[in-house]
């Protein structure tokens, strides 16, 4: 049995959750790693849908050098959604609202630990876990 | 980066400096691209280790510690403190005496890894510190090497984490700014974990 691609369609495919309300939370990453440093800082906005759907703000930049990190904050927040609860969380629109990249801090990986604890935010928000 | 680095280069700046006022622009090539220190090979006649290490010593106070020959790797170095060898300047201040000048000891890979353990697992730092363990000695290893070791001593003085690390890099003469990381990890670790480093310490190639 292919475990991987079995776990991968169950997310897919089982029910999701039910969003009942809109919550807004700040996603941050901010951790000394010895010689470097990790920050990223954004604001996501969850809202009731009938299907997944991501949206950026108006302020969001969306220049390419930009883009790999809004689509790992992303990948942080569905790191979370689509597994901490007893089912996926994937009926839901995801909107970008606020990003704070740091110029000489700022990675994908920083982006995608905020979206994970933006995730972890509004997963404690619903008392789900 | 130049050869020649007159301000700001720290311990380290001051390590070249010497190697190039003694030896010739060649040899300080080569501690900025191989982290070889003439100044520590025995096949010198002249520039002995032991020689070396009692010169430094003595101009440090340390000398009386500056008689222990130690392998590592490929490098035969004196062993100087419990962290490496050569040296210590009088502007590093701190408990262990931290001594930066280019000798990677297993000592000082230990002390680094129980520095590193409070901050939790990162795959970039296990990949520098598998490295030293290799005997890897380029201008990045070393940097890592001494960059891990000074913050260590400076926050058991007592300063945060972020005072500590910016402090370290102004000590070592590498500027805070995008990409300032590639001073520090080898390339080889940056393209391996990409996606934790700031895009602009990509080596260029990429």
């Amino acid at each position: 049995m292919n475990y991987l691609t079995k776990w991968f369609d169950a997310i897919q495919s089982d029910p999701s959750m039910l969003l009942d309300r809109s919550i807004s939370v700040t996603g941050l990453r901010d951790k000394h790693l010895g010689p470097r440093w990790e920050y990223a800082n954004v604001d996501v906005l969850f809202e009731p849908a009938a299907l997944f759907e991501v949206r950026f703000g108006p302020d969001i930049s969306h220049d390419d050098s930009d883009r790999a990190f809004l689509d790992a904050a992303i990948f942080g927040v569905l790191d979370i959604l689509l597994v901490y609860g007893p089912d996926p969380l994937r009926n839901v629109r995801i909107t970008l609202t606020r990003c704070e990249i740091d110029p000489v801090r700022s990675s994908q990986m920083a982006f995608r630990q905020a979206g994970r604890d933006a995730g972890r935010k509004v997963m404690a928000a619903l008392q789900i876990g | 980066m130049g050869v020649m680095r007159q301000s700001g280069g720290g311990q380290f700046g001051r390590y070249r400096q010497d190697v190039y006022d003694r030896y010739g622009p060649d040899e300080a090539k080569r501690v900025e691209n191989e982290g070889y220190d003439p100044r520590l090979d025995p096949q010198r006649e002249s520039d002995s280790f032991l020689m070396q290490g009692i010169f430094w010593g003595a101009m440090q106070g340390f000398a009386e510690a500056a008689q222990v020959p130690k392998a590592i790797g490929t490098q035969i170095l004196p062993q100087e403190t419990p962290w490496g060898a050569a040296g210590v300047g009088p502007d590093v201040a701190g408990p262990s005496k931290v001594v930066t000048l280019g000798p990677i000891t297993e000592e000082g890979i230990a002390r680094i890894e129980q520095h590193l353990s409070q901050f939790g697992p990162d795959p970039a730092n296990q990949a520098m510190i598998a490295r030293l363990k290799a005997g890897g000695a380029t201008a990045q290893d070393m940097a890592f090497y001494m960059h891990e070791l000074h913050e260590a001593d400076l926050m058991a003085q007592g300063l945060d984490a972020e005072a500590a690390h910016l402090e370290t890099l102004k000590w070592q003469g590498i500027e805070y700014k995008p990409g300032y990381e590639s001073n520090i990890y080898h390339p080889d670790v940056i393209r391996e974990y990409s996606k934790r480093f700031n895009p602009a310490a990509l080596p260029k190639e990429q």
